[in-house]
């Protein structure tokens, strides 16, 4: 150790118990010499009591039992949503793949994509939809922005599975060995050129779009 | 802290995977007291308020009592919790950005009985430490508050933010240094 930032590093280093012998000899040693590192070592010793004081006083006086029940509330609150979200999925899914196949069997793969499909578009226009209400609440801001940067996130990491999921109806053509011959082959062929296609949009266009959104949004 | 030894951890992660809801229920009881205290104090330095940090230390720990079943052990237990800690802080204090008079508030709130000198003296700095702390850059303050927990080594530092153990000493040393050019720019905080 030859200059001050150095040593001042070493007095952190002592502070949190992770200097050795040597060193913290010629540490000392510097110290007795130097007044701008002592008065580092001061502040270093007193931010760091000073932090660790408040936190012990208010956490003395907190009612670790009222958190620990708002937090079970929360769970069991997060758990019912979860289950409200299932049972309005299915409710809408059922009659819409018996309604868009014209009562085709239920467990038509057009249907079921077709009805996932309307759901994912029925989603995306509420949540903007959503977005519009918050950011026109006046002193909302900030709430926006952080509900935007998450959003932002989510698509992110969803435009990677809809590349993977794009491959499915190529894999059930390949699985069920299907030509286009058929009616049903065709229909799963549209299928994956649709979604191959919306998906490569996503991953080359719009994705690069939401990662510069993010990036200028950073907290 | 309540220290978890290594012992402790396996149990209560055997505890946690288990298909009886009232074990996983003890384990959860279990992590939550253990970590609570250095939990709410790294979620108080980084929000800087008393029910900002209260929000954070709730979102911690609904996250932790919703993911500790899936859990696979690839950190210790509570480095693991520290960082939900973390991410539950810095998406609280996204949600409410706010000015400096927001951020003392709550934070070592005089009683109404007379505080003795030393008391409000001490209350006097917390205050203007946390004032400077939240003109730190995130990184900076997340060092700081990871460091103030007592008992909380540099190599468990460095696993929590996923950086080399060297690079720990040179983050917290450019973070003391802010720290200490914010609280000389500071004026001084009235009790
Ligand atoms: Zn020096």
């Amino acid at each position: 150790m030859t200059t001050c930032e150095e040593f001042e590093v070493a007095v952190e280093m002592k502070l949190h118990g992770a200097l050795e012998a040597a060193p913290a000899a010629a540490l000392e040693q510097h110290l007795t010499s130097c007044a701008s590192c002592r008065s580092f070592q001061q502040l270093a010793t007193h931010t760091e009591q000073t932090m660790n004081l408040q936190a012990t006083m208010d956490s003395n006086g907190f009612d670790w039992e009222a958190m620990k029940n708002r937090v079970k509330s929360a769970v069991e609150t997060n758990h019912r949503r979860t289950l409200q979200r299932v049972g309005v999925l299915a409710l809408l899914l059922l009659p819409l793949m018996v309604g868009i196949n014209y009562g085709a069997p239920l467990r038509s793969f057009f249907s079921l994509a077709m009805s996932l499909i309307f759901i994912a578009v029925v989603v995306v226009a509420s949540s903007s939809w959503r977005y519009r209400l918050i950011r026109e609440q006046e002193g909302n801001r900030g709430e926006y922005l952080f509900r935007y940067r998450r959003d932002l996130e989510q698509r992110i990491s969803r435009a990677r599975r809809a590349l993977g999921v794009s491959l499915l109806p190529w894999g059930l053509l390949a699985w069920r060995g299907e030509g286009i011959d058929t009616v049903h082959g065709l229909s799963i062929v549209g299928l994956g050129v649709v979604t191959l296609g919306a998906a490569l949009y996503i991953w080359t266009v719009e994705r690069p779009r939401w990662q510069r959104q993010l990036d200028t949004l950073k907290p | 802290m309540t220290e978890l030894s290594p012992y402790d951890e396996a149990a209560l992660l055997a505890q946690a995977r288990s298909s009886s809801a009232t074990e996983r229920e003890q384990a959860f009881n279990a992590l939550f007291t253990a970590t609570r205290r250095d939990v709410y104090a790294l979620c108080l330095h980084l929000c800087g308020n008393r029910s900002d940090a209260e929000d954070a230390v709730q979102e911690c720990f609904v996250g932790v009592h919703q993911a500790l079943p899936r859990f696979r052990g690839e950190s210790r237990l509570s480095t693991w919790v520290y960082r939900i800690a973390l991410r539950s802080a810095w998406q609280v204090r996204a949600r409410h950005p706010r000015g400096r008079e927001d951020l003392e508030q709550g934070l070592g709130k005089p009683s109404d009985a007379p505080a003795p000198d030393d008391v409000a003296s001490a209350r006097q700095q917390t205050r203007q430490i946390h004032a400077a702390m939240q003109k730190l850059s995130e990184e900076h303050r997340t060092v700081l508050s990871l460091f103030a927990i007592d008992g909380l080594g540099h190599k468990q530092v460095a696993d929590v933010l996923g950086i080399a153990e060297g690079t720990v000493w040179s983050r917290l040393h450019s973070a003391r240094k802010r720290l200490a050019a914010e609280l000389l720019q500071a004026p001084a905080v009235a009790c």
